[in-house]
Parts: C-alpha cells; sequence; structure tokens
C-alpha cells in the first residue's frame, strides 16, 4: 500500500513546488502514466525490475515537471516517450529474468533426468533412440546459449 | 544473475535533467551531444548484438531510424534536436535488446521443457 501511494505522493509533491494548478491534461503524458501505474501494481515488475521502474517514475517526474513549467508539447512528448518506453523496459526485463529462471530451471531438471534415465538405462541396456540423441544435442546448445546470451 | 544487462540509468538521467534545464530557462545554446550520441550507438550495437534484427526486427529499425536522424541533425547542427533523438534511441535499443533477450529465452525454456517431458517418458518405460 506505501508501495502504491508513493508515486501519487511524489507527483502531487513536484506539482506543488512547480506551482503545477491542474493534473496534467497531455495525452502522452496520461499514457505514460497510466502505462507507470500498471507497472507498478505488476507484483513480477515490483519484484524483478525495481531499479528499472524507479528509472521510469523518475522521467515521469521530470515530464509532469515540463508540463507544469509550461515547456513546449516537444519536450514533453519527448519526457512522456523516455517515461514510457522506461516503464516497457521495466516490464521485459521483468519476463527475461522469468524466462531465464524457467530455462536454469529446466536445464537442473534435464541434468536430473539425464542421470536417472543413465542408472536405469543400465539394467537392462538401452539405447536412446537417434532422434532423442539430437533433441537432446540442441537441448545442451540451446541452454548453453541461454547461459552466456 | 551477473549476466542480465547493466544499464546506465543515472547518466541518462543527468543528461535529461541538463536538457530539461536548458529548455526550462530557455537558453539558447545546447552543446553538441557526443556523450549521448556514443551511448545510443552503444545501446544500438548492443540489441543488434542480442539478435534484434530477428527477434525484436521493428523496434530495432526504429531505433536505426532514430539514430540516423539523430546523426543527420548533429551534422545540422540542430543539437536539441540530435539530443532528443539520441536519448530516444538509447531506450528504443534497450527495449529491443530486452525484447530479443526475452523471446530466445522463452524458446530456449519451451524447447528444455519439451525434452525434459521426452526424458521422463523414457524414464517411465524404463521403470515399467
Amino acid at each position: 500500500m506505501i508501495n502504491k501511494l508513493y508515486f501519487p505522493i511524489t507527483l502531487i509533491a513536484v506539482m506543488m513546488v512547480s506551482g503545477c494548478a491542474s493534473m496534467p491534461q497531455s495525452s502522452s503524458l496520461a499514457e505514460a502514466g497510466n502505462r507507470y501505474h500498471r507497472a507498478r501494481t505488476d507484483p513480477m515488475v515490483t519484484r524483478l525490475a525495481a531499479l528499472e521502474l524507479k528509472i521510469a517514475g523518475e522521467y515521469l517526474n521530470k515530464a509532469v515537471l515540463a508540463f507544469c513549467e509550461h515547456a513546449s508539447d516537444d519536450v514533453i512528448d519527448h519526457l512522456a516517450y523516455l517515461a514510457k518506453q522506461q516503464t516497457a523496459i521495466a516490464e521485459q526485463t521483468a519476463t527475461w529474468k522469468t524466462a531465464e529462471l524457467l530455462v536454469n530451471t529446466a536445464t537442473i531438471q534435464r541434468n536430473l533426468a539425464l542421470r536417472l534415465s543413465k542408472k536405469l538405462g543400465r539394467a537392462p541396456k538401452r539405447r536412446m533412440p537417434i532422434r532423442q540423441q539430437t533433441v537432446e544435442r540442441q537441448a545442451i546448445e540451446l541452454a548453453v546459449a541461454g547461459i552466456n546470451p | 544473475m551477473n549476466k542480465f544487462y547493466h544499464f546506465r540509468p543515472y547518466q541518462m538521467i543527468r543528461s535529461i535533467s541538463v536538457a530539461v534545464a536548458v529548455i526550462v530557462t530557455g537558453c539558447a545554446s545546447i552543446p553538441a551531444p557526443t556523450q549521448q550520441m556514443a551511448a545510443s550507438k552503444a545501446a544500438l550495437s548492443d540489441a543488434v548484438h542480442a539478435e534484434g534484427s530477428e527477434f525484436a526486427p521493428h523496434q530495432l529499425k526504429i531505433a536505426m531510424q532514430k539514430m540516423n536522424a539523430a546523426e543527420q541533425a548533429m551534422a545540422d547542427k540542430d543539437y536539441l534536436r540530435a539530443w532528443q533523438l539520441a536519448e530516444q534511441v538509447q531506450v528504443d535499443a534497450q527495449l529491443a535488446a530486452l525484447s530479443a533477450r526475452s523471446a530466445k529465452a522463452q524458446k530456449t525454456a519451451y524447447q528444455l521443457q519439451e525434452v525434459n517431458r521426452v526424458l521422463q517418458q523414457e524414464i517411465e518405460r524404463n521403470v515399467q
């Protein structure tokens, strides 16, 4: 709850300090603000991309400040764009980290399964079909590529 | 975990603050954004390295077009425009690189899960 309140409070503080009478009406700013608030309420983003989200919040504050100080539309739109893209960076960072965790888990599972399958394969001896050998080789290559992108 | 892409956010924030200060105070002369141009080029090259052209072609194309426009603005000595475009290139390129890395990791995870399914079936057959 404290986290959710953090941004509006900063926003209001920025608006008060800069003498901004009303909430920003710029459409690019509103879009950036909406995206940012959506990301802030996504626990995956707040947990896995806290720094990226913090930067997005700073961009948004700057955009609001520029609006309140009657900067040109060009400047407001530019800062709002940076805020929007930085929010997308935060969201994408969370997606990426989640996928990397999945890769790591699946790699561990595969290694365990391979060991077990080898053990079981000893008696009676059972050769792996060629097709599966190929699939496994590809998996190992992919896992290595995933670990060192 | 240390392989995750590291940004240089505070450098970016600082440069934006300078840009905003310059604009808000109505200062006429803006220095050539050479550092920002270099940072944007580095971000773009990272996106190419992350196979952005295969996994995030649209985003990468936009970033490249903006980079060309930024270079043109530099040549025209329109430094404010160059600055804005270069800043946008940096976030666009970072997003393209991350999208590409996400897509690759998701593909790898899916394929590994498929392999695990096959291996599990193999183990179950051996146990029976």
